[in-house]
């Protein structure tokens, strides 16, 4: 049997289209990459400029007075039983974590407190760089003023290596989060290499 | 019998083939598009512009309202390429009054044409330097991929996969390295138990996260918050990280000085621009990269896009822009134009020539 002049022309053109739409499965690929030093994916915000140091290395801290060491497990680097039954960890991720404007966003979130732009900006822009006594960099974002005062609040403090961020979070009830505050601090100030 | 299925096939065939190429296909498209963007609009505000292209306007099939099934962008534009193909092929006269409606069909065609290659084949990523850092790669901006290197490899020859797509039960060879997705999470946070998946969230800061498992049962859970996972197999030690996609440059990018004008008496920027060096085949050369001034090489395009500061260093960061079809919606634009200039010129002509012959 033949087909009609017109319907074979109407298959002439719409197999190729359909040729050309069909999805290709994504495949492996390879390349050849730098070192960490060839790109710093990671420093793409503008309103937070962090702190861009040596790669983290071995990172040692002195656990606060009353803190119980508790076992790090999955990411963490370390895990304590703050005074107050809180728990602490020392979490170093890789750099695509956001930056800190989408971390405070994220952790407002949890908290379920909104922001918008302007405030963000705001608080980013406040957020104070501080040193520890052995000279690493650290940056407290405190976020217990933004939260109500019977949920749970976080204070985080945020170093940017050139490999990692290292988070150590405290989080918990607002009161008890403001009463380890001291003991939190003293902790991100211990930090040394 | 065997005529009567011919002409009843026929019939069917011209029938289908006068809707295909018809106006009243056209118009049904254009109201779509129209809803598409109104939809679009409003979905954008809660849902970012990035979740508003894809679920819009690179779909095939959007539910409006969250359960209406309607025709997605693609599939809409797809339809109105063939409307316009078929149109041009069979509708219109192979006259010469209808040259210049020939030439418009096909610069639309064009311009559809070259849009689709943009969306398809078209990359746009960032490299971030800081003065005298160097890069051979631009990083996505939104995508991400499973990558693997060996951590013995001075070269560092990574093999990867785009991670959208897949889904639990997917096997294929990293490298060396041959592995299945046991678990594929769009968006997760990691736990002091492993991972946990995370429904909804702003889909630009989603951080996905898998586990993989490995011949002879070893299992291992990357997490796109996470650093380089480390995998001793079969003696070698490999890395895994979850991380946006990374593409090859064609050479070397070093960041020499990054400049920064402020606006006097504020710290409101006035202008910025890098001094870059490129380094490609042993020779090395240096580029100003400034606004409105990109850097044009080997089919990419590098803008000045922002930049940062601590502490008495910055860094830079351009956007890389590779678009394969960036001249089409040129040349159509020009084949339109023609064509509407030559449908005018008829037009006219045979309007002059009516009217002289009616003196």
């Amino acid at each position: 049997m033949t087909l009609p002049s017109k319907s074979r022309a109407l298959i002439a053109i719409l197999a190729p289209l359909l040729l050309i739409i069909a999805c290709s499965k994504a495949k492996p690929r390879q390349y050849s990459e730098l070192g960490q030093k060839g790109t710093t994916g990671a420093h793409t915000e503008e309103n937070c400029p962090v702190h861009a140091n040596e790669p983290m290395g071995e990172l040692k801290w002195t656990t606060p007075t009353g803190w119980k060491i508790k076992a790090a497990t999955g990411m963490r680097l370390a895990s304590f039983q703050t005074g107050n039954d809180l728990d602490c960890s020392l979490i170093p991720l890789s750099g695509e974590v956001g930056g800190i404007p989408a971390n405070i966003r994220r952790w407002l979130d949890q908290m379920s407190v909104n922001i918008d732009a302007k405030d963000l900006e705001r608080l980013c822009q406040g957020v104070p760089k501080s040193t520890s006594k052995a000279g690493i960099p650290y940056q407290v974002v405190d976020l217990t003023p933004y939260t109500g005062a019977s949920g749970e609040s976080i204070i985080v403090s945020v170093s940017t290596f050139s490999d990692v961020m290292l988070f150590i979070k405290l989080k918990g009830e607002k009161a008890k989060v403001l009463a380890d505050r001291k003991a939190f601090l003293s902790l991100c100030d211990s930090l040394s290499r | 019998m065997n005529n009567e299925r011919r002409a009843k096939i026929h019939s069917l065939a011209s029938g289908l083939l006068k809707f295909l190429s018809g106006g009243t296909l056209t118009v049904i498209g254009l109201c779509v598009l129209l809803v598409l963007t109104i939809g679009g609009t409003v979905y954008q505000v809660e849902h970012g512009l990035y979740q508003a292209q894809k679920d819009y306007f690179q779909s095939w099939i959007v539910l409006l309202f969250g359960f209406l099934p309607f025709p997605g962008g693609q599939l809409t534009l797809w339809v109105l390429t063939l409307n316009l193909i078929l149109a041009s092929a069979f509708r219109l006269k192979r006259t010469t009054r209808a040259l210049g409606l020939h030439i418009i069909h096909w610069g639309l065609i064009l311009l559809l044409v070259g849009s689709f290659i943009s969306y398809r084949f078209g990359q746009e990523s960032q490299v971030t330097l800081f003065e005298g850092e160097q890069a051979n790669v631009s990083v996505d901006y939104r995508l991400w991929e499973l990558a693997v290197w060996s951590e013995s490899d001075p070269a560092r020859m990574v093999s990867a996969i785009d991670f959208d797509g897949l889904g639990a039960g997917d096997k294929f060879t990293l490298g060396t390295l041959p592995l299945t997705i046991k678990a594929a999470y769009p968006n997760a946070r990691a736990t002091a138990n492993g991972l946990e998946a995370v429904k909804g969230g702003n889909p630009e800061q989603r951080l996905p996260g898998a586990i993989l498992a490995f011949p002879g049962g070893a299992q291992q859970l990357v997490w796109a918050g996470s650093e380089p996972q480390a995998l001793i197999l079969g003696g070698v030690t490999y890395r895994l990280a979850l991380r946006r996609i990374r593409y090859p440059l064609p050479f070397t990018i070093r960041l020499l000085q990054f400049k920064k004008e402020t606006h006097t008496g504020t710290s409101m920027a006035k202008s910025y621009e890098s001094l870059v060096e490129i380094h490609q085949g042993g020779a090395s050369r240096q580029v100003r990269i400034y606004m409105n001034h990109p850097l044009r090489e080997a089919g990419l395009t590098f803008y000045q896009s922002s930049y940062a500061e601590d502490r008495g260093r910055q860094s830079s960061t351009l956007a890389v822009v590779r678009n394969v079809g960036w001249w089409l919606p040129y040349a159509s634009s020009g084949l339109i134009f023609l064509g509407m200039l030559l449908h005018f010129i008829v037009m006219f002509y045979r309007k002059v020539v009516r009217h002289e012959t009616a003196d």
